[in-house]
């Protein structure tokens, strides 16, 4: 019985190092997806000048999908982009300071013109790119640690109540 | 007389949509503008006539009119470029934001200046959505005219909102439908997508829209052949396009802002064009209370004045 509890957490223990882990992940795919959509969006307002409604239809993204990020931004009901935005960014499960850069880039989304609207999302994508080459490396490492971290506590909690 | 109004609702803060859709249905079929001001009274245009509205939806005088807000023109300007202001970027620099489904919306404010060119605007204290009316006989006149001396050059003018783009429309679609006249094939070089509203007639139409007005005369004569070309409000750097064009052998119908005949020949780039020949013929528009009028005139007969 004792082993049977025992085991039991380290399988719930490991499970929360698990799950953090994929959170770690989803937040990385999230981020590549932003820099995936702000390419799509320079292209997109560079060449034909598409609307952002236009742009928001078109991209696709499992990770943006999935969190709802790109459903926000894709049913206006009549609010401005720039609110909406910062809804959508909301839903994200990326770091607050790469949250504050996109509040940055989303407060004067749609209000600007051509030239300063491609300057600040310029600026957004660079930010998002340095930040996603600093985690890239590290990530399946830092993934991996986090998995046996969950599952070294459960062992010592169930040693300690053993 | 069709009034597109319902479809500049969508463009409005919904609290003024509100106030206008209060009037009454005939005060309402004749409005052509609608002006939003920032802190200052928002107005409606009724051919020669402007009226204020309180926050009842009444006709009041100035000081008890419904103002707008910063924010109302925020909203009004999101509304209108669908959250994407930088899409407009090349006709907000002339000062209008073109509405899908017709009309325009003219905008002021505080200009931004880029080597001595306006790049844009800082703030926006004026909005005016200019409604598009289609009236299928405006031009009826000018048409039996034609029919009984033939298609000419002609100038149509007035002073500003008098129709001149619902008179230039209107010559078009019958024109190209050959309504009392044969069928032409007509050319429309639309630079600010005014003139041109989507299914207005099934008639032999080709247009040309959002391309400076010069260049399109020369494109649409080299690639279209057309008969007639219609373009609205000719102004300088255009004469030569049109008088180019002319000597192709196209009929030329055209507007431009004026008073008299006397008045326009004071503009050196009308008087070079009516001194080239080009306008046999102008319609002076003007409106009253019981609505819009038009004059045929020969250019002709009228004085000459060295400009």
């Amino acid at each position: 019985m004792r082993i049977a509890g025992a085991l039991l957490i380290v399988c719930m223990c490991y499970y929360i190092g698990c799950s953090l882990s994929n959170a770690e992940q989803k937040a990385f795919l999230q981020l590549s997806g932003l820099i995936r959509l702000l390419d799509f969006m320079l292209q997109r307002i560079t060449y034909s000048r598409d609307s952002l409604g236009n742009v928001f239809a078109d991209f696709s993204d499992p990770a943006l999908e999935q969190c709802g990020f790109l459903s926000t931004l894709n049913n206006p009901m009549g609010e401005p982009y720039n609110v909406l935005w910062n809804k959508a960014v909301g839903l994200l499960a990326v770091s607050e300071s790469i949250k504050k850069e996109l509040n940055i880039f989303g407060a004067q989304l749609g209000k600007t013109d051509f030239v300063t609207q491609k300057e600040r999302a310029e600026m957004c994508r660079n930010i998002l790119v340095a930040r996603k080459n600093e985690l890239e490396p590290g990530l399946e490492k830092r993934r991996k640690s986090i998995r046996a971290l969950g599952g070294l506590i459960g062992a010592m909690i169930a040693i300690i109540l053993l | 007389m069709k009034s597109g109004l319902d479809n500049f609702f969508k463009y409005i803060p919904p609290r003024f949509t509100r106030l206008i859709a209060n009037l009454p249905a005939p005060l309402l079929e004749k409005v052509t503008e609608i002006r939003l001001r920032t802190d200052a009274p928002f107005s409606l245009t009724l051919g020669c006539r402007n009226i204020m509205l309180d926050s009842s939806g009444n006709i009041c005088l100035a000081k008890n009119a419904v103002c707008a807000t910063k924010s109302d023109m925020e909203q009004c300007l999101s509304l209108l470029s669908q959250g994407s202001l930088y899409t407009y970027d090349d006709t907000i620099k002339t000062g209008y934001i073109p509405i899908k489904g017709g009309g325009r919306a003219g905008i002021c404010g505080e200009a931004i200046l880029e080597n001595g060119k306006v790049r844009g605007f800082k703030e926006i204290y004026a909005i005016n959505l200019r409604l598009h009316r289609h009236v299928p006989l405006f031009a009826a006149d000018l048409i039996k005219f034609y029919a009984k001396e033939g298609v000419c050059g002609t100038l149509v003018y007035s002073p500003p909102a008098m129709g001149k783009t619902t008179f230039l429309r209107s010559a078009a679609c019958l024109l190209a439908e050959g309504k009392n006249i044969r069928p032409y094939r007509v050319g429309i070089v639309d630079e600010r997508c005014e003139i041109y509203i989507k299914g207005m007639s099934d008639g032999l139409i080709d247009v040309i829209s959002n391309c400076p007005k010069a260049y399109g005369i020369e494109l649409l004569c080299r690639t279209m052949s057309p008969e007639v070309i219609i373009c609205d409000e000719i102004g300088a750097g255009e004469q030569d396009a049109v008088i180019n064009a002319q000597n192709t052998g196209v009929h030329f119908i055209a507007s431009a802002h004026g008073e008299s005949i006397m008045g326009l020949r004071r503009r050196p780039f009308v008087n070079k064009m009516l001194e080239a020949g080009l306008f046999e013929i102008a319609v002076r528009l003007n409106a009253d209370e019981n609505g819009f009028h038009c004059e045929i005139e020969r250019i002709a007969d009228k004085e000459r004045v060295v400009p």
